[in-house]
């Protein structure tokens, strides 16, 4: 027996029962499609989450107050009052890895323009904290660091900001804003910056001067998040470790007591994103697997069919002096033929899906080359394993039986 | 040296209950050359024997030389290697393979010889086909071609490996008695070619064309002789036109 041989045999007695043999294909390329489809799916919020996080700044570490713990800690700040400014400039002046430092405290505030008013969120920052957090000013300038540290009642707001209280972001530099009754004036328009990885608006935002906004609009002394930007990416643990140590000398020696802040980096966070988008692939291209399986099963039971349906062919073949292998590998190479054919197709299929999934559902999608190979692993996989029992079940009829099977 | 030769060959089917003893003891000797027509009424063995000789199934107990080799010791793969080599195989109903052209059912055998190279086989079948008088009808399908032409394709197929003995188990049972000579007379042009021939048949007339007559009764032999000066099909033939 030649391969050339077993082909031919295989796609002949194939196209003899074309349609069946097409929509036993159908389970394949349905089950091969979905693999690839919700690995696409899986894979794309993978990337989009890691590179909205990655536009939050790489190299972002973030201190804030209360007791580190491993697990389900909030990541919402101002619950504990812990973080005072002086910290913050404990690991300017003693931090080698740290290249930028900016303390902040946050707070809800109703904005006021002429007759036009807005509820959005107020931070008080250094300057460094758009270099941090990847923020670009669009129109105007950014107040510098000096002015940053003063009690300047300046501010840069947000697109969004922008847009609900001025017509057009040119109008509204030099303008005079009402944060909470207080007068603010506007330097600049951030660009736009688009939604954050947790689903807030990054450009509802207004930036204003730290002590500005944590002394004249707040009234506190404490600081609610420190964030600090390491030299590189790939000194990041190391920085953190150096601002640990800067932290904890500094808060025993002035209060006694044990120290009490966390420190997150946004690799972290990224990791346990991470994680989360895995799982969730996983459990998707596994629900597609299953589909995958039960096409396998049609194979099976359409192969079965047709071992019993062609018991005589069978004995007349091996009557002619057909050895047993040779009808095993022509049963097998009829299901893998479908089985590869239904994998191509799947493929295609897989991308189709795909493609219209990003396009309807506006749904980041990435069709990654190890899913086609894994796909089509699988589908020649199911072929063998599931082609394989009613294959040998042809090759050990007895030839007389066989033949006289009605 | 027989080519085959049997010894107490017993057959049966359905050990315990509703056992049915098929062959009771069977010891025969065929030499090269011969021609046997083997007769006897129905249920008496005359198939189970014919499938035992042909490799296609295996005796309860008996010993089965052939070319003096012992064959129950064989395995499956070296029987098929038997049948595919030494064996051709013509069955009552034809047993072609449907909606495949006469070309195709004659290359069968030769697809699983792989002493043959693939080119050759089409050549091979059509020789073997026009042998039987079917070279006009080579790219018919089998459901194209009538009863006695399909018969001729199924001895084409028989032949084309170019066996040691030729098994025909009622070949003519399906034909009307002028086909059924039609291919007697092939038979016997191959058993003057020197081919063995073994043919169940339930006709006399065709039997006695042969060399030698087994007659079977209940799984025994109850009869074996010779036919002197056995007439040829086609002096038949001509004489009934
Ligand atoms: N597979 C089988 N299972 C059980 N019994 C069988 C089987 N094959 C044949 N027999 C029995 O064995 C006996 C001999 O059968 P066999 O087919 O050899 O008869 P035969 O001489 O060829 O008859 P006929 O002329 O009708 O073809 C019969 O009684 C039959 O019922
Ligand atoms: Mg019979």
């Amino acid at each position: 027996m030649r391969f050339f041989d077993l082909l031919k045999m295989a796609l002949q007695s194939l196209n003899k029962n074309r349609t069946r043999a097409l929509l036993t294909t159908l389970g394949i390329i349905i089950g091969v499609g979905s693999v690839i489809a919700m690995l696409a799916i899986g894979k794309g919020s993978d990337e989009s989450i890691r590179s909205q996080i990655t536009s939050l700044g790489t190299n972002m570490i973030m201190v804030m107050p209360g007791p580190s713990s491993e697990h389900g800690r909030s990541m919402q700040a101002g619950t504990a009052v812990s973080l005072e400014l002086k910290d913050a400039e404990a690991i300017k002046r003693y931090s080698q890895l740290i290249s930028m430092v900016s303390p902040s405290v946050q707070t809800r505030a109703q904005v006021v323009h002429g007759s036009r008013n807005w509820n959005t969120s107020i931070n008080g920052i250094y300057r460094d904290y758009v270099d941090i957090t990847n923020y670009e000013i669009g129109y105007g300038i950014m107040f510098d660091e000096k002015t940053s540290q003063s009690l300047q009642k300046i501010c840069v707001i947000g697109r969004t900001v922008c847009d609900s209280l001025f017509d057009t972001p040119d109008e509204a530099i030099g303008k005079v804003i009402r944060v909470n009754k207080i007068p603010f004036t506007i330097t600049g328009v951030l660009a736009e910056k688009g939604q954050g990885s947790f689903g807030q608006n990054q450009d509802d935002v207004i930036l204003a001067p730290f002590r500005t906004v944590q002394k004249r609009l707040m009234g506190i002394n404490y600081v609610q998040i420190i964030y600090l930007s390491a030299v590189n990416e790939f000194q990041i643990d190391a920085a953190k470790e150096e601002v640990s140590t800067i932290l904890i000398e500094k808060q025993k020696k002035l209060r006694g007591g044990d120290p009490d802040f966390t420190i997150r980096s946004l690799s972290e966070i990224t990791s346990i994103l991470g994680t989360i988008t895995t799982v969730l692939t996983i459990l998707l291209a596994s629900i597609a697997s299953i589909s995958l399986l039960v096409g396998g099963i049609g194979i099976m039971n359409i192969m079965l069919v047709s071992v019993t349906e062609r018991t005589r062919e069978i004995g007349l073949r091996l009557a002619v002096g057909a050895p047993e292998k040779a009808i095993l590998v022509q049963f097998l190479s009829e299901s893998i033929v479908m089985c590869l054919v239904g994998g191509v197709l799947g493929i295609l299929f897989g991308y189709g899906v795909t493609a219209l999934v990003g396009k309807l559902m506006n749904w980041p999608v990435v069709i990654a080359p190890s899913s086609i190979l894994l796909a089509f692993g699988f589908a020649s996989f199911i072929g063998i394993v599931f082609g394989y029992f009613p294959a040998r079940k042809a090759s050990r009829l007895n030839p007389i039986e066989a033949l006289r099977h009605e | 040296m027989p080519i085959i030769s049997t010894k107490d060959i017993v057959k049966v089917f359905n050990p315990g209950e509703n056992e049915v003893r098929a062959l009771r003891g069977i010891s025969v000797d065929i030499d090269n050359g011969e021609f046997v027509s083997i007769m006897g009424s129905s249920g008496s063995g005359k198939s189970t024997f014919l499938n035992i000789l042909g490799c296609l199934d295996e005796p309860t107990s008996g010993e089965y030389l052939l070319e003096d080799q012992k064959v129950s010791g064989l395995s499956r793969k070296e029987l098929s290697l038997i049948r595919n080599r030494k064996f051709g195989f013509v069955f009552q109903s034809y047993n072609l393979l449907p909606r495949t052209t006469a070309l195709e059912n004659v290359e069968l055998p030769l697809v699983y010889n792989t002493e043959i190279p693939s080119t050759n086989r089409r050549q091979m079948a059509e020789h073997a086909l026009e042998q039987l008088g079917l070279g006009d009808r080579m790219h018919h399908k089998t459901n194209e071609l009538s009863g006695g032409q399909q018969q001729r394709v199924a001895i084409a197929r028989a032949l084309v490996n170019d066996p040691v003995v030729i098994f025909a188990d009622e070949p003519t049972g399906n034909l009307d008695s002028r086909t059924g000579y039609q291919i007697m007379e092939v038979f016997q042009k191959l058993n003057d070619s020197g081919k063995l021939i073994l043919m169940v048949t339930h006709e006399l007339e065709l039997a006695a064309l042969g060399k030698r007559i087994i007659t079977f009764r209940d799984g025994l032999v109850i009869n074996d002789e010779k036919v002197i000066d056995s007439p040829r099909a086609i002096d038949i033939l001509n004489k009934e036109q």
